[in-house]
């Protein structure tokens, strides 16, 4: 779900700025970003690649990421800042990263490896995204 | 060996105390699963029945009167989305991890069980984690 229009030359700025993402792992299917207030501000899919779902839910799917950092911040005082959630299902995993005031939430192939998320995440930390 | 913590305040004491041993019993094996488990949780999805035992010797991270409240917004967090089973197969395995702890919560037939770790809990143990999960009884 890009920008379309007459933001389409921004589109493959974007897609450029997070080739990084989709060169750390061959099971990383789509990256998106959305604004801390549910906001979806892109949705990336890798080339060749189709959403799992239908294309008008993506917002709302993320939406629930938003929803759920939300819903926990009150727990930061005793167990600290978020690094990362990982959702684990049959066909997908979601791994999302708080990035300052926005989340970056990338779904990938169920074989992508568990212990490579802290390292997609200083990835993430590094990579400037907007 | 474990010291048991009860959130759940409805029961009669020779309930929560029955209760209390039937959880601390089924959750054993995923104390000796890796020593970074810190504590064992379990809450159904409507809120009620929270039990959460505490490895020997640790301290909670946070107060005790807010560790139900804590359970109840991660059942909430997978019931959220639920609806989504039917594009990507069902839930296996959410881990959250924070600069002080990591949250690993698991689905069960009526609810959730929560495994929070020591942040260095090694990631690619979730999955195996989860095997384990599956077999152990109910209580």
């Amino acid at each position: 779900m890009p920008r379309g229009g007459k933001d389409a030359s921004k589109d493959q700025s974007t897609r450029k700025s997070l080739a990084p993402i989709f060169r750390f792992h061959k099971t990383v299917r789509s990256v998106s970003l959305i604004g801390m207030d549910g906001t979806l501000l892109y949705s990336i899919m890798k080339e060749g690649l189709k959403h799992l779902e239908p294309e008008q839910l993506v917002p709302d799917v993320l939406l629930k990421f938003a929803l759920a950092k939300g819903m926990t911040e009150a727990q930061e005082e005793y167990h600290g800042g978020l690094k990362s959630i990982a959702m684990s299902r049959e066909k997908v995993r979601h791994l999302a990263y708080p990035k300052t005031d926005k989340l970056l939430v990338v779904s990938t192939d169920p074989g992508f490896p568990m212990e490579r998320i802290d390292a997609l995440g200083k990835l993430v930390a590094k990579l400037k995204v907007e | 060996m474990y010291r048991i913590h009860s959130v759940e305040l409805a029961l009669s004491r020779e309930g929560t105390e029955d209760a209390n041993r039937r959880f601390r019993e089924a959750a054993t094996p995923i104390f000796k699963f890796h020593k970074a488990v810190r504590s064992v949780s379990v809450i159904r999805m409507d809120g009620t029945r929270p039990y959460s035992v505490v490895r020997e010797g640790v301290t909670r991270l946070e107060p005790e009167q807010v560790v139900s409240e804590v359970l109840l917004k991660f059942a909430m967090g997978k019931g959220m989305t639920e609806a989504e089973d039917k594009y990507y197969g069902v839930m296996k395995s959410i881990a959250i991890s924070r600069e002080k702890v990591k949250h690993l919560v698991y689905p069960k037939p009526d609810g959730i069980l929560v495994v929070s770790t020591e942040p260095g809990f090694p990631m690619e143990k979730v999955d195996a984690l989860s095997k384990l999960v599956i077999t152990l009884r109910d209580w």
